[in-house]
């Protein structure tokens, strides 16, 4: 601050009109006379333009509110109508329940279902007492027809035991076979293979007429095969209901 | 051409929309504003007028203030809008006018007078280019727009130091040129 004027200051003179005091005030001035005379402002053209549109908004402006807020229904209402924020109304959508036909349909079977669901359950449906008794003859009835009934299956069931039984007793007679052989050494081997066939078509049944002859070398083979076992016994019952089946082919 | 007293009551007739205090205004601070708006490069600067008079219409219900405070604030609604349109410039790609329109916008005085202004304004321009934007923005607002430093502080969003910085060191940064003539004609 001893006296030196700095740019700033001499720079603030010139803008506020003064003149420059100093050779560089006076340079810097000339710059400031360049500049506005360079950017001059002639008369524009879009001036007419400009004001037209500048009196015509302020006008709507001061009559109606801001136009920005202005909801595009309202333009043309009253001031107090037209100003102010769009309003948003939320519309709740009421949709009937029993709008669809297979609404309608689901429903009406869910009133049948429920009123006979609960006839039945009270048992004032028509006919529902018979049925009990119904059920109770036929329940009496089935005792006293699957009686004899159940002793055929068992019977069948005692074949198919004794058809096991004649499994066993084949497993077993091959170790009676073996024992047959045994004995059939002794001149009865063509017997032994036919027995061991015979008991292979045993249970094919198909071949029992010809097996018959076979079986009765059967007995005499399990007669040679006395005392071994009880299965030898059952194959002669097996034996013999081939036969018989085969008496009745 | 200020308003002076009379700015109060201009003011309150713009405010309902008074056709004559909106000439008034217009005419008071257009001629200022489109100088700045070419000396800042501004794509269409007459249209940078025109959006910143649609903008204080919209604005000047809010508007609080004297005179000068009004053309502070119709100097910062110019800036905010010349911004925009650099920034819009930088993203689209320029298309090229009519020849007729450029005709109508061309220039209007005899061809010596344009001739010496273009020429004026080029030295201008190459003075101004090797400045930083923040300070040119600054000496041409207190030069084109007459404004004080407190006044620039609030159009550019700076504190007044900064500004009376970003002023010193464009003079300074201009100086050489000042001194050897460049500039003037």
């Amino acid at each position: 601050m001893s006296g030196s004027i700095g740019p700033d200051d001499g720079f603030e003179r010139l803008l506020a009109g003064e003149t420059p005091k100093t050779p560089e005030e006076q340079a810097l001035g000339l710059f400031l006379e360049d500049v506005r005379g360079a950017f001059q402002a002639e008369p524009s053209l879009a001036e007419e333009a400009h004001l037209s549109a500048i009196v015509q908004a302020a006008q709507l402006l001061a009559d109606k509110g801001e136009p920005a807020v202005r909801s595009a229904s309202k333009a043309d209402g009253r001031a107090r109508h037209a100003s102010g924020l769009p309003k948003r109304r939320r519309v709740i959508m009421k949709v009937p329940l029993m709008r669809s036909l297979a609404a309608k349909v689901v429903a009406g079977l869910v009133v049948l279902m429920s009123m006979f669901g609960g006839l039945a359950l009270a048992g004032a449906l028509p006919g529902q007492g018979a049925d009990d008794d119904a059920t109770d003859v036929v329940e009496i009835q089935d005792v006293s027809d699957e009686a004899p009934e159940t002793e055929a299956p068992e019977t069948e069931d005692a074949d198919d035991q004794g058809e096991d039984a004649d499994d066993q007793g084949e497993n077993e007679a091959n170790d009676d076979q073996g024992e047959n052989e045994d004995a059939d050494d002794q001149g009865e081997n063509e017997a032994n293979d036919d027995q061991g066939e015979n008991e292979d078509a045993d249970d094919q049944g198909d071949d029992d007429q010809g097996e018959n002859e076979d079986a009765d070398d059967q007995g005499e083979n399990v007669n040679d095969d006395q005392g071994d076992d009880d299965q030898g016994e059952n194959e002669d019952a097996d034996d013999q209901g081939d036969n018989d089946q085969g008496e009745q082919d | 051409m200020a308003l002076g007293e009379s700015f109060a009551g201009v003011l309150e007739a713009a405010r309902v929309g008074a056709e004559w205090a909106w000439r008034a205004l217009y005419a008071d601070a257009a001629p200022d504003l489109l100088r700045y708006a070419r000396a800042s490069r501004a794509p269409d600067p007459e249209d940078v007028v025109g959006e910143t008079f649609l903008r204080a219409v919209r604005g000047v219900g809010s508007f609080e203030g004297d005179e000068r405070g009004f053309r502070a604030w119709l100097f910062t609604l110019a800036r905010n809008r010349i911004v925009d349109e650099h920034r819009k410039l930088v993203r689209r790609r320029t298309e090229p006018l009519p020849v007729e329109v450029l005709v109508e916008i061309g220039p209007h005085a005899d061809a010596e007078t344009e001739a010496m202004r273009a020429l004026a304004e080029d030295r201008i321009r190459s003075v101004l280019d090797r400045l930083t934007p923040d300070q040119r923005d600054v000496l041409l607002l207190r030069i084109l727009g007459g404004l004080t430093i407190e006044e620039v502080a609030t159009v550019v969003r700076k504190k007044q130091g900064a500004v009376k910085a970003l002023q010193a060191r464009g003079i300074a940064a201009i100086r050489d040129k000042i001194e050897l003539g460049a500039v003037t004609l």
